[in-house]
Protein backbone atom coordinates (compact mmCIF):
# COMPACT_ATOMS: atom_id res chain seq x y z
CA UNK A 1 0.00 0.00 0.00
CA UNK A 2 1.03 3.90 -0.67
CA UNK A 3 2.59 5.09 2.16
CA UNK A 4 0.20 8.36 1.86
CA UNK A 5 -2.42 5.44 1.65
CA UNK A 6 -1.08 4.04 4.90
CA UNK A 7 -1.29 7.62 6.64
CA UNK A 8 -4.96 7.79 5.38
CA UNK A 9 -5.55 4.84 7.07
CA UNK A 10 -4.22 6.02 10.00
CA UNK A 11 -6.55 9.37 10.29
CA UNK A 12 -9.54 9.24 12.55
CA UNK A 13 -12.23 8.11 10.82
CA UNK A 14 -14.74 10.41 11.78
CA UNK A 15 -12.77 14.18 10.63
CA UNK A 16 -11.36 14.95 14.28
CA UNK A 17 -8.29 17.14 13.71
CA UNK A 18 -4.80 15.49 14.89
CA UNK A 19 -1.54 17.17 15.50
CA UNK A 20 0.88 16.45 12.68
CA UNK A 21 3.22 15.45 15.18
CA UNK A 22 0.45 12.45 16.54
CA UNK A 23 0.30 11.57 12.81
CA UNK A 24 4.25 11.89 12.17
CA UNK A 25 4.58 9.28 15.60
CA UNK A 26 2.13 7.54 14.01
CA UNK A 27 2.73 6.90 11.11
CA UNK A 28 6.60 6.07 12.08
CA UNK A 29 5.42 3.56 14.67
CA UNK A 30 3.08 2.09 11.68
CA UNK A 31 5.97 1.74 8.61
CA UNK A 32 8.40 0.92 11.79
CA UNK A 33 11.03 3.54 10.40
CA UNK A 34 11.12 7.51 11.26
CA UNK A 35 9.59 10.04 9.09
CA UNK A 36 11.03 13.05 8.79
CA UNK A 37 9.15 16.20 8.92
CA UNK A 38 9.18 16.92 4.98
CA UNK A 39 8.32 13.14 4.50
CA UNK A 40 5.08 13.60 6.29
CA UNK A 41 3.97 16.87 4.67
CA UNK A 42 4.86 15.48 0.63
CA UNK A 43 2.54 12.51 2.15
CA UNK A 44 -0.20 15.27 2.65
CA UNK A 45 0.60 16.68 -0.38
CA UNK A 46 -0.07 13.61 -2.44
CA UNK A 47 -3.19 13.43 -0.22
CA UNK A 48 -4.97 16.04 -1.48
CA UNK A 49 -8.41 16.86 -1.30
CA UNK A 50 -8.54 13.63 0.95
CA UNK A 51 -7.70 15.85 3.98
CA UNK A 52 -7.55 18.78 5.35
CA UNK A 53 -4.73 21.01 6.82
CA UNK A 54 -4.95 23.77 9.41
CA UNK A 55 -1.69 25.46 9.26
CA UNK A 56 -1.91 27.63 12.51
CA UNK A 57 -2.64 24.65 14.29
CA UNK A 58 -0.82 22.27 12.20
CA UNK A 59 -3.52 19.99 12.60
CA UNK A 60 -4.42 17.46 10.06
CA UNK A 61 -8.29 15.21 9.31
CA UNK A 62 -9.85 13.74 6.72
CA UNK A 63 -11.50 15.45 4.52
CA UNK A 64 -15.13 14.30 4.62
CA UNK A 65 -17.14 14.15 1.27
CA UNK A 66 -16.29 17.26 -1.10
CA UNK A 67 -16.01 19.98 1.72
CA UNK A 68 -18.93 21.43 0.01
CA UNK A 69 -22.62 21.77 1.11
CA UNK A 70 -24.59 19.66 -1.22
CA UNK A 71 -27.59 21.51 -2.35
CA UNK A 72 -31.05 19.76 -1.86
CA UNK A 73 -32.21 17.88 -4.69
CA UNK A 74 -35.82 17.63 -4.30
CA UNK A 75 -37.95 20.69 -3.88
CA UNK A 76 -40.24 20.64 -0.64
CA UNK A 77 -40.12 24.22 1.05
CA UNK A 78 -39.11 27.44 0.65
CA UNK A 79 -35.82 26.63 2.46
CA UNK A 80 -34.55 24.47 -0.49
CA UNK A 81 -34.94 26.83 -2.96
CA UNK A 82 -32.36 29.27 -1.43
CA UNK A 83 -29.37 27.76 -2.12
CA UNK A 84 -30.41 27.11 -5.37
CA UNK A 85 -31.23 30.72 -6.13
CA UNK A 86 -28.01 31.98 -4.23
CA UNK A 87 -26.00 30.08 -6.64
CA UNK A 88 -28.47 31.80 -9.09
CA UNK A 89 -27.72 35.41 -7.64
CA UNK A 90 -24.16 34.84 -7.71
CA UNK A 91 -23.27 33.30 -11.62
CA UNK A 92 -25.87 35.29 -13.18
CA UNK A 93 -27.38 38.96 -11.28
CA UNK A 94 -24.38 40.91 -12.51
CA UNK A 95 -25.59 40.44 -15.92
CA UNK A 96 -28.89 40.57 -15.10
CA UNK A 97 -29.34 43.51 -12.96
CA UNK A 98 -25.99 45.71 -14.68
CA UNK A 99 -26.18 46.15 -18.44
CA UNK A 100 -24.36 47.91 -19.78
CA UNK A 101 -21.75 46.85 -17.53
CA UNK A 102 -20.21 49.22 -15.06
CA UNK A 103 -15.96 49.61 -15.21
CA UNK A 104 -15.96 46.65 -11.87
CA UNK A 105 -18.48 45.27 -10.08
CA UNK A 106 -18.30 43.84 -6.47
CA UNK A 107 -21.12 41.77 -4.68
CA UNK A 108 -22.04 40.17 -1.58
CA UNK A 109 -24.64 37.87 -1.22
CA UNK A 110 -26.06 36.86 2.42
CA UNK A 111 -29.07 34.36 3.19
CA UNK A 112 -31.12 36.68 5.25
CA UNK A 113 -33.49 33.82 6.10
CA UNK A 114 -32.12 32.71 9.01
CA UNK A 115 -29.58 35.80 10.65
CA UNK A 116 -30.53 38.30 13.32
CA UNK A 117 -33.50 38.79 14.97
CA UNK A 118 -36.88 36.80 13.82
CA UNK A 119 -39.23 38.73 15.59
CA UNK A 120 -41.84 40.66 12.97
CA UNK A 121 -43.68 38.80 10.10
CA UNK A 122 -41.95 40.59 7.00
CA UNK A 123 -39.00 42.01 8.66
CA UNK A 124 -36.16 40.35 6.26
CA UNK A 125 -35.87 39.07 2.81
CA UNK A 126 -34.91 35.58 2.13
CA UNK A 127 -31.99 36.67 0.33
CA UNK A 128 -30.06 39.91 0.42
CA UNK A 129 -27.56 40.97 -2.30
CA UNK A 130 -25.33 44.38 -1.79
CA UNK A 131 -23.63 45.52 -4.89
CA UNK A 132 -20.55 48.09 -5.29
CA UNK A 133 -19.77 49.29 -8.66
CA UNK A 134 -17.95 51.52 -10.49
CA UNK A 135 -17.93 53.75 -13.60
CA UNK A 136 -15.79 55.89 -15.38
CA UNK A 137 -17.64 59.43 -14.32
CA UNK A 138 -19.32 58.76 -10.58
CA UNK A 139 -16.70 60.36 -8.34
CA UNK A 140 -17.59 57.67 -5.78
CA UNK A 141 -18.34 53.90 -6.03
CA UNK A 142 -22.31 53.64 -6.55
CA UNK A 143 -24.14 51.32 -3.59
CA UNK A 144 -27.18 49.10 -4.15
CA UNK A 145 -28.82 46.53 -1.96
CA UNK A 146 -31.50 44.13 -3.41
CA UNK A 147 -33.53 41.95 -1.25
CA UNK A 148 -35.13 38.43 -2.43
CA UNK A 149 -38.22 37.31 -1.38
CA UNK A 150 -38.90 34.19 -2.40
CA UNK A 151 -42.26 32.42 -2.52
CA UNK A 152 -43.25 28.72 -3.54
CA UNK A 153 -46.24 28.19 -5.32
CA UNK A 154 -48.82 28.09 -2.98
CA UNK A 155 -47.70 31.16 -1.84
CA UNK A 156 -48.10 33.21 -5.35
CA UNK A 157 -50.33 35.51 -4.04
CA UNK A 158 -50.62 39.65 -4.01
CA UNK A 159 -49.48 39.33 -0.29
CA UNK A 160 -46.29 38.08 -1.73
CA UNK A 161 -46.08 41.14 -3.73
CA UNK A 162 -46.44 43.39 -0.55
CA UNK A 163 -44.09 41.65 1.64
CA UNK A 164 -41.54 42.16 -1.28
CA UNK A 165 -42.69 45.78 -1.26
CA UNK A 166 -41.76 45.84 2.62
CA UNK A 167 -38.37 45.33 2.15
CA UNK A 168 -37.96 48.55 0.22
CA UNK A 169 -37.62 50.13 3.82
CA UNK A 170 -34.20 48.80 3.60
CA UNK A 171 -33.01 47.87 -0.10
CA UNK A 172 -32.77 49.76 -3.53
CA UNK A 173 -34.23 47.01 -4.94
CA UNK A 174 -36.93 44.32 -3.90
CA UNK A 175 -37.51 41.34 -5.85
CA UNK A 176 -39.98 38.50 -5.93
CA UNK A 177 -38.71 35.30 -6.65
CA UNK A 178 -41.74 32.67 -7.55
CA UNK A 179 -41.29 29.47 -7.70
CA UNK A 180 -44.15 28.90 -10.34
CA UNK A 181 -43.66 25.58 -12.67
CA UNK A 182 -45.90 25.55 -15.49
CA UNK A 183 -49.17 24.38 -15.37
CA UNK A 184 -49.45 25.45 -11.44
CA UNK A 185 -52.76 26.58 -10.58
CA UNK A 186 -52.07 29.69 -8.81
CA UNK A 187 -50.52 30.82 -12.62
CA UNK A 188 -53.37 32.28 -12.59
CA UNK A 189 -52.35 34.90 -10.14
CA UNK A 190 -49.61 36.21 -12.12
CA UNK A 191 -51.28 38.73 -14.40
CA UNK A 192 -52.54 40.43 -10.71
CA UNK A 193 -49.80 39.79 -9.32
CA UNK A 194 -47.55 41.26 -11.76
CA UNK A 195 -49.89 44.72 -12.47
CA UNK A 196 -49.67 45.12 -8.50
CA UNK A 197 -45.82 44.94 -8.56
CA UNK A 198 -45.50 47.41 -11.55
CA UNK A 199 -47.69 49.79 -9.46
CA UNK A 200 -44.83 49.34 -6.26
CA UNK A 201 -41.72 48.99 -8.62
CA UNK A 202 -41.43 45.17 -7.07
CA UNK A 203 -39.51 43.16 -9.77
CA UNK A 204 -40.71 39.69 -10.24
CA UNK A 205 -37.82 36.49 -10.87
CA UNK A 206 -40.07 33.14 -12.19
CA UNK A 207 -38.16 30.12 -11.37
CA UNK A 208 -39.88 27.06 -13.68
CA UNK A 209 -37.28 24.70 -11.78
CA UNK A 210 -34.65 26.21 -8.77
CA UNK A 211 -32.31 23.73 -10.18
CA UNK A 212 -32.35 25.07 -13.51
CA UNK A 213 -30.88 28.22 -14.17
CA UNK A 214 -32.23 28.55 -17.77
CA UNK A 215 -35.68 28.09 -16.30
CA UNK A 216 -35.23 31.64 -14.41
CA UNK A 217 -37.08 34.51 -16.06
CA UNK A 218 -37.03 38.01 -15.41
CA UNK A 219 -40.90 38.99 -15.88
CA UNK A 220 -40.51 42.44 -14.47
CA UNK A 221 -37.33 44.60 -13.49
CA UNK A 222 -37.54 46.14 -10.01
CA UNK A 223 -37.56 50.04 -10.05
CA UNK A 224 -34.74 51.86 -7.68
CA UNK A 225 -36.23 53.02 -4.30
CA UNK A 226 -34.66 55.23 -1.87
CA UNK A 227 -34.40 53.81 1.69
CA UNK A 228 -32.59 55.87 4.58
CA UNK A 229 -28.79 55.13 4.61
CA UNK A 230 -29.73 55.09 8.64
CA UNK A 231 -31.94 52.16 7.71
CA UNK A 232 -29.85 50.32 5.17
CA UNK A 233 -27.05 50.45 7.97
CA UNK A 234 -29.08 48.92 10.27
CA UNK A 235 -30.57 46.19 8.21
CA UNK A 236 -26.61 45.36 6.72
CA UNK A 237 -25.20 44.99 10.99
CA UNK A 238 -28.08 43.18 11.65
CA UNK A 239 -28.78 40.74 8.82
CA UNK A 240 -25.16 40.35 7.02
CA UNK A 241 -22.42 38.39 8.87
CA UNK A 242 -18.71 40.10 9.82
CA UNK A 243 -17.06 38.89 6.94
CA UNK A 244 -19.70 40.21 4.14
CA UNK A 245 -20.15 43.94 6.46
CA UNK A 246 -16.00 43.87 6.38
CA UNK A 247 -15.77 43.20 2.76
CA UNK A 248 -17.99 45.86 1.91
CA UNK A 249 -16.76 48.71 5.03
CA UNK A 250 -13.54 47.71 2.71
CA UNK A 251 -14.50 48.04 -0.54
CA UNK A 252 -16.63 51.19 0.39
CA UNK A 253 -13.98 53.20 2.38
CA UNK A 254 -10.79 52.03 0.83
CA UNK B 1 -20.06 19.80 -14.57
CA UNK B 2 -17.68 22.28 -13.45
CA UNK B 3 -13.57 22.08 -15.14
CA UNK B 4 -10.46 23.95 -13.78
CA UNK B 5 -7.96 24.13 -17.00
CA UNK B 6 -4.78 25.77 -15.74
CA UNK B 7 -2.16 27.42 -18.25
CA UNK B 8 1.11 26.92 -17.42
CA UNK B 9 4.28 26.43 -18.91
CA UNK B 10 8.06 27.19 -17.27
CA UNK B 11 8.85 29.56 -19.85
CA UNK B 12 8.22 33.01 -20.11
CA UNK B 13 6.61 34.86 -23.01
CA UNK B 14 4.84 31.48 -24.90
CA UNK B 15 1.22 33.38 -24.98
CA UNK B 16 -0.35 31.52 -21.32
CA UNK B 17 -2.34 34.88 -20.93
CA UNK B 18 -3.22 35.20 -24.48
CA UNK B 19 -4.36 31.65 -24.83
CA UNK B 20 -6.35 31.42 -21.36
CA UNK B 21 -7.90 34.85 -21.76
CA UNK B 22 -9.02 33.93 -25.23
CA UNK B 23 -10.03 30.56 -24.48
CA UNK B 24 -11.90 31.94 -21.61
CA UNK B 25 -13.68 34.79 -23.56
CA UNK B 26 -14.73 32.40 -25.64
CA UNK B 27 -15.93 30.19 -23.52
CA UNK B 28 -18.42 32.31 -21.74
CA UNK B 29 -19.21 33.82 -25.32
CA UNK B 30 -20.43 30.27 -25.95
CA UNK B 31 -22.53 29.77 -22.92
CA UNK B 32 -20.26 28.88 -20.04
CA UNK B 33 -19.87 30.96 -16.78
CA UNK B 34 -16.56 31.36 -16.65
CA UNK B 35 -13.52 32.76 -14.18
CA UNK B 36 -10.19 33.56 -14.51
CA UNK B 37 -8.22 33.22 -11.60
CA UNK B 38 -4.78 35.39 -12.36
CA UNK B 39 -1.96 33.72 -10.43
CA UNK B 40 0.69 35.78 -11.90
CA UNK B 41 2.38 38.73 -10.06
CA UNK B 42 2.55 40.58 -13.88
CA UNK B 43 -1.17 40.47 -13.65
CA UNK B 44 -1.74 40.82 -17.58
CA UNK B 45 -4.67 38.81 -17.90
CA UNK B 46 -6.45 41.45 -14.75
CA UNK B 47 -5.14 44.41 -16.21
CA UNK B 48 -6.74 43.21 -19.46
CA UNK B 49 -9.92 42.17 -18.43
CA UNK B 50 -10.20 45.15 -15.58
CA UNK B 51 -9.69 47.25 -18.35
CA UNK B 52 -8.64 51.15 -18.82
CA UNK B 53 -10.44 52.31 -15.19
CA UNK B 54 -9.14 54.92 -13.41
CA UNK B 55 -6.46 53.61 -10.12
CA UNK B 56 -8.92 53.77 -7.70
CA UNK B 57 -11.53 51.23 -9.41
CA UNK B 58 -8.35 48.15 -10.01
CA UNK B 59 -8.86 45.38 -8.37
CA UNK B 60 -5.08 45.42 -6.90
CA UNK B 61 -6.14 48.69 -5.28
CA UNK B 62 -9.58 47.83 -3.79
CA UNK B 63 -8.08 44.94 -1.93
CA UNK B 64 -10.13 42.28 -4.09
CA UNK B 65 -7.07 40.28 -5.25
CA UNK B 66 -6.31 36.18 -4.78
CA UNK B 67 -3.63 37.98 -2.29
CA UNK B 68 -6.39 39.92 -0.17
CA UNK B 69 -7.63 36.33 0.20
CA UNK B 70 -4.98 34.28 0.73
CA UNK B 71 -4.14 37.49 3.50
CA UNK B 72 -7.10 36.44 5.36
CA UNK B 73 -6.53 33.08 5.40
CA UNK B 74 -2.83 33.63 6.95
CA UNK B 75 -4.61 35.67 10.11
CA UNK B 76 -6.93 32.61 10.54
CA UNK B 77 -9.64 34.13 8.90
CA UNK B 78 -12.49 32.39 6.43
CA UNK B 79 -13.97 35.02 3.69
CA UNK B 80 -15.84 33.53 1.09
CA UNK B 81 -13.88 33.63 -1.98
CA UNK B 82 -16.58 35.09 -4.07
CA UNK B 83 -16.43 38.42 -2.53
CA UNK B 84 -13.31 38.95 -3.83
CA UNK B 85 -14.32 37.96 -7.23
CA UNK B 86 -14.61 41.45 -10.04
CA UNK B 87 -18.18 40.35 -11.67
CA UNK B 88 -18.15 43.49 -14.26
CA UNK B 89 -17.02 41.15 -17.38
CA UNK B 90 -18.24 38.92 -19.50
CA UNK B 91 -15.65 36.38 -18.07
CA UNK B 92 -15.40 37.30 -13.93
CA UNK B 93 -12.23 37.95 -12.61
CA UNK B 94 -10.15 36.81 -9.24
CA UNK B 95 -7.40 39.48 -9.81
CA UNK B 96 -3.64 38.80 -9.16
CA UNK B 97 -1.54 40.83 -7.21
CA UNK B 98 2.16 42.09 -7.95
CA UNK B 99 3.09 41.49 -5.21
CA UNK B 100 1.96 37.83 -4.44
CA UNK B 101 5.48 36.97 -4.20
CA UNK B 102 6.38 38.62 -1.25
CA UNK B 103 3.19 36.60 0.04
CA UNK B 104 4.17 33.52 -1.11
CA UNK B 105 7.90 34.20 0.09
CA UNK B 106 6.30 34.72 3.96
CA UNK B 107 4.36 31.41 3.86
CA UNK B 108 7.84 29.92 2.94
CA UNK B 109 9.61 31.30 5.47
CA UNK B 110 7.00 30.92 8.52
CA UNK B 111 6.66 26.88 7.52
CA UNK B 112 9.01 23.95 8.44
CA UNK B 113 9.44 22.51 4.86
CA UNK B 114 8.86 23.59 1.60
CA UNK B 115 5.87 20.91 1.84
CA UNK B 116 4.64 21.99 4.38
CA UNK B 117 4.60 25.63 2.93
CA UNK B 118 3.18 24.11 -0.45
CA UNK B 119 0.04 22.08 1.76
CA UNK B 120 -0.93 25.62 2.99
CA UNK B 121 -1.08 27.25 0.14
CA UNK B 122 -2.65 24.36 -1.64
CA UNK B 123 -5.67 23.99 0.77
CA UNK B 124 -6.15 27.59 1.15
CA UNK B 125 -6.52 27.49 -2.80
CA UNK B 126 -8.42 24.10 -2.64
CA UNK B 127 -11.55 26.09 -1.24
CA UNK B 128 -11.24 28.99 -3.64
CA UNK B 129 -11.73 26.36 -6.51
CA UNK B 130 -14.01 24.33 -4.74
CA UNK B 131 -16.18 27.37 -4.23
CA UNK B 132 -15.33 28.51 -7.95
CA UNK B 133 -16.59 24.95 -8.65
CA UNK B 134 -20.22 25.62 -7.66
CA UNK B 135 -20.44 28.59 -9.72
CA UNK B 136 -18.59 28.05 -12.43
CA UNK B 137 -18.87 25.89 -15.51
CA UNK B 138 -14.88 26.68 -16.35
CA UNK B 139 -12.43 27.72 -14.20
CA UNK B 140 -9.26 29.02 -16.03
CA UNK B 141 -6.05 29.72 -13.99
CA UNK B 142 -3.53 31.92 -15.90
CA UNK B 143 0.21 30.97 -13.97
CA UNK B 144 3.48 32.94 -13.80
CA UNK B 145 6.01 31.46 -15.40
CA UNK B 146 8.65 29.81 -13.87
CA UNK B 147 7.32 27.95 -10.43
CA UNK B 148 5.34 29.33 -7.58
CA UNK B 149 3.46 27.83 -4.59
CA UNK B 150 0.01 28.95 -6.05
CA UNK B 151 1.00 27.84 -9.69
CA UNK B 152 1.70 24.13 -8.10
CA UNK B 153 -1.33 23.99 -6.53
CA UNK B 154 -4.06 25.20 -9.54
CA UNK B 155 -1.68 22.63 -11.39
CA UNK B 156 -2.38 19.88 -9.00
CA UNK B 157 -6.24 20.68 -9.32
CA UNK B 158 -6.52 20.91 -12.50
CA UNK B 159 -8.56 18.94 -15.09
CA UNK B 160 -6.42 19.50 -17.51
CA UNK B 161 -3.17 21.59 -17.58
CA UNK B 162 -2.89 23.52 -20.74
CA UNK B 163 1.10 23.87 -21.92
CA UNK B 164 1.37 26.85 -24.96
CA UNK B 165 4.27 26.21 -26.55
CA UNK B 166 6.09 28.22 -29.45
CA UNK B 167 7.40 25.56 -32.06
CA UNK B 168 11.58 27.04 -31.35
CA UNK B 169 14.43 24.60 -30.27
CA UNK B 170 14.90 25.77 -27.08
CA UNK B 171 11.32 25.93 -26.21
CA UNK B 172 10.62 22.18 -27.15
CA UNK B 173 13.45 21.03 -25.22
CA UNK B 174 12.14 22.88 -21.85
CA UNK B 175 8.75 20.63 -22.65
CA UNK B 176 10.28 17.33 -21.88
CA UNK B 177 11.75 18.85 -18.53
CA UNK B 178 8.54 20.42 -17.64
CA UNK B 179 6.37 17.37 -18.21
CA UNK B 180 9.35 15.86 -15.84
CA UNK B 181 8.44 18.55 -12.94
CA UNK B 182 4.77 17.31 -13.42
CA UNK B 183 5.30 13.86 -12.81
CA UNK B 184 8.34 13.79 -10.24
CA UNK B 185 8.43 16.90 -8.26
CA UNK B 186 4.83 17.80 -8.11
CA UNK B 187 3.90 13.93 -8.31
CA UNK B 188 0.82 14.29 -10.27
CA UNK B 189 -1.28 11.38 -11.18
CA UNK B 190 -2.57 10.57 -14.47
CA UNK B 191 -0.05 13.43 -16.47
CA UNK B 192 -0.33 12.04 -19.92
CA UNK B 193 -4.22 12.53 -19.53
CA UNK B 194 -4.32 15.94 -18.16
CA UNK B 195 -1.27 17.90 -19.94
CA UNK B 196 -2.29 19.08 -23.61
CA UNK B 197 0.25 21.31 -25.79
CA UNK B 198 -1.08 23.69 -27.50
CA UNK B 199 1.30 25.06 -30.91
CA UNK B 200 1.41 28.94 -30.37
CA UNK B 201 2.87 31.93 -32.28
CA UNK B 202 3.41 29.79 -35.30
CA UNK B 203 5.62 31.50 -37.75
CA UNK B 204 5.15 30.29 -41.38
CA UNK B 205 8.26 32.54 -42.70
CA UNK B 206 10.51 29.96 -42.03
CA UNK B 207 10.74 25.91 -42.04
CA UNK B 208 11.62 26.04 -38.28
CA UNK B 209 8.09 26.29 -36.97
CA UNK B 210 6.90 23.20 -38.91
CA UNK B 211 9.88 21.06 -38.37
CA UNK B 212 9.68 21.81 -34.52
CA UNK B 213 5.80 21.66 -34.38
CA UNK B 214 6.05 17.96 -35.80
CA UNK B 215 8.57 17.51 -33.01
CA UNK B 216 6.78 17.95 -29.87
CA UNK B 217 3.78 15.98 -31.62
CA UNK B 218 6.38 13.27 -32.03
CA UNK B 219 7.46 13.90 -28.51
CA UNK B 220 4.15 13.61 -27.05
CA UNK B 221 4.44 9.79 -28.24
CA UNK B 222 7.14 9.35 -25.83
CA UNK B 223 6.63 6.75 -23.10
CA UNK B 224 8.32 8.88 -20.34
CA UNK B 225 6.38 11.84 -20.09
CA UNK B 226 3.77 11.35 -22.85
CA UNK B 227 1.37 14.21 -23.56
CA UNK B 228 -1.70 15.29 -25.89
CA UNK B 229 -1.06 18.15 -28.23
CA UNK B 230 -4.29 20.58 -29.98
CA UNK B 231 -4.97 20.03 -33.01
CA UNK B 232 -5.67 23.91 -33.86
CA UNK B 233 -2.86 26.32 -33.72
CA UNK B 234 -2.51 29.69 -33.46
CA UNK B 235 -0.24 31.80 -35.68
CA UNK B 236 1.95 34.34 -34.63
CA UNK B 237 -0.17 37.46 -35.53
CA UNK B 238 -1.10 40.95 -34.73
CA UNK B 239 -4.72 40.68 -33.61
CA UNK B 240 -3.82 38.36 -30.65
CA UNK B 241 -1.62 41.61 -29.36
CA UNK B 242 -4.25 43.90 -30.25
CA UNK B 243 -6.70 41.68 -28.28
CA UNK B 244 -4.71 41.94 -25.35
CA UNK B 245 -5.56 46.17 -25.54
CA UNK B 246 -9.49 46.21 -26.39
CA UNK B 247 -11.95 47.32 -24.05
CA UNK B 248 -13.69 44.24 -22.75
CA UNK B 249 -17.52 46.49 -23.33
CA UNK B 250 -17.04 45.28 -26.77
CA UNK B 251 -18.23 42.39 -28.40
CA UNK B 252 -16.02 39.14 -28.69
CA UNK B 253 -16.08 39.66 -32.25
CA UNK B 254 -15.18 43.13 -31.74
CA UNK B 255 -12.25 42.13 -29.16
CA UNK B 256 -10.43 39.32 -31.03
CA UNK B 257 -11.39 40.65 -34.57
CA UNK B 258 -9.70 38.56 -37.22
CA UNK B 259 -9.21 35.81 -35.09
CA UNK B 260 -12.71 35.14 -33.54
CA UNK B 261 -12.99 31.80 -35.34
CA UNK B 262 -9.83 30.54 -34.94
CA UNK B 263 -10.40 31.27 -30.71
CA UNK B 264 -13.73 29.77 -31.15
CA UNK B 265 -12.45 26.39 -32.89
CA UNK B 266 -9.51 26.31 -30.21
CA UNK B 267 -11.65 26.59 -27.74
CA UNK B 268 -14.23 24.03 -29.28
CA UNK B 269 -11.46 21.63 -29.05
CA UNK B 270 -10.65 22.60 -25.29
CA UNK B 271 -13.77 21.21 -24.64
CA UNK B 272 -13.53 18.28 -26.37
CA UNK B 273 -10.71 17.76 -24.17
CA UNK B 274 -13.04 18.60 -21.28
CA UNK B 275 -15.31 15.98 -22.06
CA UNK B 276 -18.58 18.40 -22.51
CA UNK B 277 -18.92 17.95 -26.43
CA UNK B 278 -18.43 14.71 -28.22
CA UNK B 279 -14.50 12.92 -29.34
CA UNK B 280 -11.80 14.04 -28.20
CA UNK B 281 -8.66 16.31 -29.25
CA UNK B 282 -8.04 15.59 -32.69
CA UNK B 283 -4.57 14.96 -32.04
CA UNK B 284 -4.88 12.14 -30.35
CA UNK B 285 -5.95 9.85 -32.87
CA UNK B 286 -2.63 10.94 -35.21
CA UNK B 287 -0.08 8.61 -35.13
CA UNK B 288 2.71 11.13 -36.28
CA UNK B 289 5.94 9.48 -36.54
CA UNK B 290 8.27 11.52 -37.30
CA UNK B 291 9.19 15.54 -38.67
CA UNK B 292 6.61 16.03 -41.76
CA UNK B 293 4.59 13.00 -41.23
CA UNK B 294 1.50 14.90 -40.35
CA UNK B 295 1.68 16.61 -44.06
CA UNK B 296 2.98 13.10 -46.24
CA UNK B 297 -0.67 11.95 -44.20
CA UNK B 298 -2.58 14.30 -45.94
CA UNK B 299 -3.90 15.79 -42.63
CA UNK B 300 -3.71 19.57 -42.47
CA UNK B 301 -3.00 21.64 -39.34
CA UNK B 302 -5.72 24.41 -38.55
CA UNK B 303 -3.11 27.11 -38.66
CA UNK B 304 -5.02 30.75 -38.72
CA UNK B 305 -4.33 32.57 -42.47
CA UNK B 306 -2.52 35.79 -43.29
CA UNK B 307 -1.06 38.54 -41.25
Amino acid sequence: MPEQDVLYELLPAEGDWISRDAGWTALSERLGREISAEDFDRLIWLLGERVAWNPHDRLVCRQLGTGVPQLPSTIETERDIEGWFERFVWKRAARMFYEPPPLSLSIVVQNTARVGSSSGRWTRPDLSMACISRYHYAPVPSFDLFSFELKMAAGCNMLAVHEALSHTAAAHFAYLGLYLPKGSREEMNLPSMLEQAQHHGVGVIRIGDPRDEASYTLLLAAQRQSPSPAKIDGFIEERFDEANRLALRKWVHR
Amino acid sequence: MSKIVAFANAKGGVGKTTLALSMAEASAYLGKTTLLIDLDLQINASITLAGDCIDDMLPWRRGQTIEDYLEERWHGRVPTPLNYIDRSQRVHLLSGSPSITFFERRVLVWRDTVFEARNCVNFWMLDVLRTARQHYDLIVCDTPPGLSLLAESAIKSADLIVVPQIPDRLSTQGLQRYAKYFQEDLELSDVAHRTVVFINMFDVRTDVAETYAEAIRRESKLPIFPYRVFENQYKAKVAFKEAMDISRTKRFEEVWSSVDSDVLAATRELWKFLGWIEGEGAANETGTSGIGSGAASGRKRKVTSGT
